[in-house]
């Protein structure tokens, strides 16, 4: 029963851990690292909640960070971004110039920053859902969701990445693997 | 929320992962990896409804020209004479592609057709619904909203049980006997066409074709061939477009499709949510877009949804 039941949440919400992966990690690792995370909600299926997607965005959090953690993988991906800009596709040249304005603003921006706004925009997350994904309360949540949208704005308005401590590795790598 | 719309508004269109969809092979060759693991699958705690609402008796069921609008509605149970509050529109990804919404849907179909999954005499069908009963006594109008569970469990007799729940009343089951559509839907998208119609002479138009396929998601659990069949039959709906991708309100992430018409009697909006993997129809949904004529809701107003949780054969 547990079985069936598991596959029920694994076919219901595979695609959208994967995705998670993909946009924190990129398209090498995406699979891998969400087989990873049904691995741990198998291994820990009585704690898995009525409604289970913001759990499975925070353990996908944790095995995101480990696996950049573990294989040293930052470094090199900000050098590949860095080596290799995006290059945008020809017949939606416009379009896709404007998506990477966005794509770079929010790889500018800090850690937790970018967490809180892919988890509302990206992943579709409500303010409650979101909170609970990052294992804050709602009202936190909010004010950290109304300064990372502040900051947004700014690296929108100023493309130039001036704060070198906040780039984000993993998010160049991932804005250069889907551009 | 303010900046919980003006911050997706900004990130719409640079999601790095739209459209992205697993390899079906690797997805399950994964799916029995994990279920090999002895360490996992510990017996489940019992989940535990996060929020109690308001239950609404049913003496309340339309009446007069609005009848027809008696849609699902809203996960926020609310009840009284002020308007009724009514869900949120989903928040759809813009699309990135160009291809029209049913070479979308016949790409989705096709793949669907070659899945295969178990069959079992039994059939059991879940979803979730909200309800807007509406009474229009000359000039007042009374809305409510009704949020129900269905679990069907359909026998190769046609014979059955429904347990259904009204959120906060304890569930009832109900016998079933033979329903709308007794026999396998057909394969081909003409004869799927032609046996709906049926039961549904407008199913032509959109508010006909939303009709019939909550009938049938109702009433059977779909093989992959039936889904293709079933998806051809949304691509055709005159008017169709995509609206991107979007998770449901189940939380579950689809490809969106919708048309318009006012077959209903007002101006509305169906959309279907597709799984691209499995060809499933997660959710369907229902907005008012100019006029919610006597309906005491707002405009744009959503006026209908169901997520379909489960169907399938045993």
């Amino acid at each position: 029963m547990s079985a069936e039941r598991f596959s029920a949440l694994y076919d219901e919400h595979h695609t959208a851990v994967l995705r998670y992966a993909r946009r924190r990690a990129g398209a090498d690792s995406a699979d891998d690292l969400a087989a990873e995370v049904f691995v741990v909600a198998w291994r820990r299926w009585p704690e898995v909640p009525a409604e289970p997607l913001p759990w499975l965005y925070g353990v996908a959090r944790n095995v995101v960070a480990n696996h950049l953690r573990g294989q040293g993988r930052a470094e090199r991906l900000a050098a590949r971004w860095e080596a290799e800009p995006l290059t945008p596709v020809p017949d939606v040249a416009e379009e896709v110039a404007a998506r990477d304005g966005a794509y770079a603003a929010w790889a500018r921006l800090g850690e937790r920053d970018r967490e809180v706004l892919a988890l509302i925009a990206w992943e579709g997350l409500g303010v409650r859902q979101a909170a609970e994904s990052l294992d804050c309360n709602p009202a936190s949540f909010s004010v950290q969701l109304f300064r990372a949208r502040r900051r947004l704005r700014a690296a929108l308005n100023d493309p130039a990445p001036s704060d070198a401590d906040s780039v984000s590795p993993t998010v160049l790598e991932v804005s250069r693997a889907s551009g | 929320m303010r900046a919980v719309e003006s911050v997706r508004a900004l990130l719409a269109d640079s999601d790095p992962a739209a459209g992205l969809v697993a390899d079906p092979a690797r997805r399950r060759r994964d799916l029995r990896s994990i279920l090999a693991d002895p360490a996992g699958g510990a017996p489940p705690t019992a989940p535990t409804p996060r929020h109690r609402r308001v239950l609404v008796p049913l003496g309340v069921l339309a009446t007069g020209a609005a009848a027809a609008l008696a849609f699902g509605l809203l996960p926020g149970g609310t009840a009284g004479n002020a308007q009724a509050a009514t869900p949120p529109p989903l928040h759809y990804q813009v699309p990135a592609t160009t291809t029209p919404a049913p070479q979308l849907l016949e790409d989705i179909a096709q793949h669907t057709a070659t899945l295969s999954e178990p069959d079992g005499p039994d059939t059991v069908l879940e979803w979730r619904e909200w309800n807007l009963f509406t009474r229009i006594d000359g000039d007042t109008a009374t809305s409510r909203v009704v949020t129900e569970t269905h679990k069907v469990v359909l026998h190769a007799d046609g014979s059955g049980t429904d347990v259904r729940a009204f959120e906060g009343e304890k569930p009832r089951t109900q016998q079933l006997h033979r329903g709308l559509y007794p026999d396998p839907l057909p394969t081909d998208p003409a004869a799927l066409r032609e046996t709906l119609r049926r039961s549904t002479p407008a199913v032509d138009n959109p508010s006909g074709a939303a009709e019939a396929i909550r009938s049938v998601l109702r009433a059977q659990a779909l093989d992959p061939a039936q889904r293709a069949a079933l998806l051809r039959l949304i691509a055709a709906i005159p008017g169709l477009r995509y609206d991107g991708t979007v998770v449901d309100r189940a939380g579950r992430p689809g490809e969106a499709f919708s048309a318009e018409s006012a077959g209903s009697g007002l101006p509305t909006r169906y959309t279907f949510i597709v799984d691209p993997t499995t060809g499933r129809v997660l959710g369907d949904e229902a907005m008012l877009t100019t006029s919610a004529g006597k309906l005491n809701v707002p405009v744009p107003s959503m006026i209908g949804y169901t997520a379909y949780l489960a169907a399938y054969r045993k």
